[in-house]
């Protein structure tokens, strides 16, 4: 009973109508610029913008580093921090919902420090560990780790209890139940918590990078506002977005090809 | 005999054990305890014996300092009004970004062609964390209020919008079948099914602004502010003392949960039909 | 099939469950022969789940035991399988993996695993589609795949709950044949809890009818028609009227 893909014919402006929008959107920005209806010192046409990235390609003014060694620092600060983050808080939350003794000893923990966001830690890392990459990682796994945890936890939580209960007539065992039957149903939540944890560590990141750092996309964001340059800034703002978008995009495809049995 | 037919209401009694050192030791009350105080007693051990050198504060230093904070005035203010003027950006951009966005998500929902106008503009902005027009809002608004606000409307915006037009979206289409057998009207489906049914999600989405929001008001005063929570870790952070940052940490914490509750609260006053997992 | 003479496999004695002061079982005393399909009829609500429940382990007794072969029942040790009411495949493992699991638990061989499998799946049909994961078949199918995985771990006790009140009556029939079928193949211990009196009479050897919580034993019918059975033979309308007296609860 396979299920089959019908094509609905929707109406030619309906297909149209994103496209329209999106230019309309680039015009009515690139016009406000040029008529100078917005001063250049507040905003960059999107034009300029363009211009401004292909020059910092190679060009290390005004913020001491290129556009690739930015991106660079910031993927590997994102990287580091969010795969910390999972190889804990994906275990963490995963035992918490299951094993009544960790999650009576991790809860009160995790709740204590769950509402404090997550830049509030900059200055103690910025004390403990200086503005390298340890403290932003740091900054960064504190964001990821949550939905993480969360996620998981809940996940093991809404596993059928009637599954539970057959297991159990077949006289598994509690570690059996938990690896065969909480882990695969938890899954799907886990990969919530993989496009969450991201959208969290991007974030911060650039909160982190904002206020501590010495190279990175949010510092060239900040670098652009104090040199007085808003196409920097700007490119900066829509780098961060772009890279962030295709990372998502990324999880999103791995996500349905590995849970392709567990979906409908 | 009649009252006894489908009485399922057994699960909610409870049986009686007697007391043993196991059932002591995986009491969930006893194991929380044990960590709170475990947690605090390795704090303060780290900040006593000097790991990060001056840079930990000792949990009851922290206390000592808020305390001082209610009765000295700190950079013009004392500590209620350091914590007033984070929260009223918080109300004030937090129910701007909502009365514009879940209204927005929910037409956006109902109506294709407004889909198909906002929905490109607005998979545009998602990814761009707020954040990231911390800059940007200073550069155009200066330092004032309306830069902080404008982050926090920024920050807000997307998971209200999102969240209220998934809401409808994914409401059970046999729902609309109710109505629609009963010859309701497209007025009646929207009213008594769409929104209804769509309140939980829009509930969700109003929590995740929040945090989002406080995470965005936080960014702005650290950035650049006179007053306010996030100041305090600033000035904190400027001055190395880390009693003042983990004190704003900790009222911002608590700031944080407090204003989380209150939307729970009003929550479970609109919608008290909500199914919950127990425990969560 | 089993005489008068068979084994005793299943003996309960004296089961009580209470929660606080409600007391849900009392005192229910009966046994089952080896090979035996009992069946378990009563009102609504009147605690079959509970009982079930305890039966199977899953919720201890108040007071009372349970002897499978003479000793207390424990599902490390004894295989007691259990059909739900709502489907229980595992979503994430394809038709074949699912009946197999039961006896991956019991830890048999593998060889010995897929054999039986496979014998199992070719008696219900699931073939055709062992390689297809549960989302991809339907409802009647997930109750086979169920029973099924029940019936391969060789059960000392198989307990089943109402697995077939969910299914239309047309595939309720085919289901209850291919039940009674597996069971006479393989010989298994089954008891076989309905609220529905036609499926009780149709598929069962003896039955035992429960009353209003506290629940305890009314009566105990013995069902001694041929099999196939006949829904119209006057023995068995007579058999299902006299039940239908038993629980009558207006």
């Amino acid at each position: 009973m396979a299920y089959k893909e019908v094509e609905v014919k929707q109406p030619l402006m309906l297909t149209i109508l994103p496209y329209v929008s999106i230019i309309a959107f680039f015009a009515l920005w690139e016009l406000v610029v040029q008529t100078g209806f917005i001063p250049d010192t507040l905003l960059a046409a999107p034009s300029t913008v363009v211009k401004t990235f292909i020059v910092k390609l190679h060009d290390i003014n005004p913020d001491g580093a290129t556009m690739g060694t930015h991106a660079w620092t910031s993927i590997q600060e994102a990287f580091l921090g969010y795969a910390l983050s999972l190889l804990i808080g994906i275990p963490l939350g995963l035992c918490m919902g299951w094993f009544k003794v960790v999650e009576g000893l991790c809860r009160p923990i995790f709740e204590l420090i769950r509402p404090i966001p997550p830049i509030a830690w900059i200055p103690l890392t910025v004390f403990w560990f200086g503005i390298g990459l340890t403290g932003k990682v740091f900054i960064i796994w504190i964001a990821g780790i949550v939905p993480c945890v969360i996620n998981s936890w809940v996940g093991v939580r809404m596993t059928n209890p009637t599954l539970i209960q057959m297991a159990r007539t077949y006289g598994a065992s509690d570690w059996q139940i938990f690896t065969q039957l909480c882990i695969p149903s938890a899954l799907p939540m886990v990969f919530g918590a993989l496009q969450l944890a991201l959208t969290y560590c991007w974030t911060n990141l650039v909160g982190a990078e904002l206020l501590a750092a010495d190279s990175g996309l949010g510092y060239l964001i900040t670098m652009g506002g104090r040199v007085a340059r808003p196409d920097i800034v700007v490119l900066g703002m829509i780098c961060v977005g772009v890279s962030g978008a295709i990372i998502g995009f990324v999880i999103d495809q791995v996500e349905k090809k590995l849970l392709a049995g567990i979906r409908r | 005999m009649s009252n006894s037919i489908a009485n399922e209401t057994i699960n909610h009694s409870k049986n009686k054990e007697p007391f043993s050192i196991v059932r002591l030791l995986t009491n969930t009350y006893f194991l929380n305890a044990v960590s709170l105080i475990a947690f605090f007693l390795l704090w303060d051990y780290v900040a006593r014996e000097r790991i990060f050198h001056d840079s930990l504060a000792r949990p009851l230093e922290v206390v000592d300092q808020i305390v001082r904070l209610t009765q000295i005035k700190y950079a013009g203010t004392n500590l209620w009004g350091h914590i007033w003027a984070s929260t009223q950006r918080i109300v004030i951009g937090f129910f701007l970004a909502a009365i514009v966005a879940v209204p927005l998500g929910l037409f956006m929902a109902l109506n294709k062609y407004v889909n198909a106008i906002v929905k490109p503009l607005f998979d545009l902005f998602k990814p761009m964390p707020p954040i990231a027009w911390c800059t940007i809002a200073v550069l155009w608004f200066g330092i004032g209020e309306t830069s902080k606000v404008f982050i926090i409307i920024i920050g807000s915006f997307v998971p209200c919008l999102l969240n209220a037009y998934n809401g409808v979206r994914l409401v059970d289409p046999e729902l609309y079948d109710v109505i629609r057998v009963l010859g309701g009207s497209r007025r009646d489906e929207i009213f008594h099914v769409c929104f209804p049914a769509s309140f939980p999600a829009v509930f969700a989405g109003l929590q995740i602004s929040l945090s989002v929001a406080w995470t965005c008001v936080l960014a702005a005063e650290l950035v650049n502010s006179r007053e306010g929570m996030g100041f305090l870790i600033k000035r904190g952070m400027d001055t190395h003392k880390p009693e003042l940052v983990l004190g704003g940490m900790l009222l911002i914490a608590a700031a944080a949960w407090l204003t989380s509750q209150l939307v729970s609260l009003l929550e479970r006053k609109l919608c008290p039909w909500k199914r919950t997992i127990d425990n969560l | 099939m089993p005489t008068q003479e068979a084994p005793v496999k299943i003996r309960v004695n004296n089961l009580t469950k209470r929660f606080g002061d409600l007391t849900v079982l009392n005192g229910i005393n009966f046994t089952i022969k080896k090979g035996e399909l009992l069946a378990i009829v009563g009102p609504t609500g009147c605690g079959k789940t509970t009982f079930l429940n305890c039966l199977s382990k899953l919720m201890p007794a108040t007071e009372g035991e349970i002897l499978i072969d003479g000793e207390e029942a424990n599902p490390r040790k004894h295989n007691i399988s259990y059909v739900f009411q709502e489907p229980t495949c595992l979503p994430w493992r394809t038709v074949r993996e699912n009946v197999a699991y039961g006896m991956e638990i019991k830890r048999i061989p593998k060889r010995e695993c897929e054999e039986r499998a496979n014998q199992i799946m070719d008696l219900v049909g699931l073939s055709s589609c062992a390689d297809l994961y549960p989302n991809q078949v339907s409802a009647s199918m997930m109750q086979r795949i169920a029973v099924s995985r029940a019936f391969a771990v060789n059960p000392d006790l198989l307990l089943m709950d109402e697995p077939y009140g969910q299914l239309d009556v047309k595939l309720r029939y085919y289901l209850e044949d291919e039940l009674v079928n597996l069971w006479r193949k393989l010989g298994s211990t089954v008891l076989f809890v309905t609220h529905n009196i036609e499926e009780a009479v149709y598929v069962a050897e003896r039955i035992l009818v429960l009353t209003n919580k506290p629940t305890s034993i009314k009566a105990e019918i013995i069902v001694d028609l041929p099999r196939p059975r006949n829904l119209i033979d006057p023995r068995f309308v007579d058999l299902r009227k006299q039940v239908t007296e038993l629980i009558r609860w207006w």
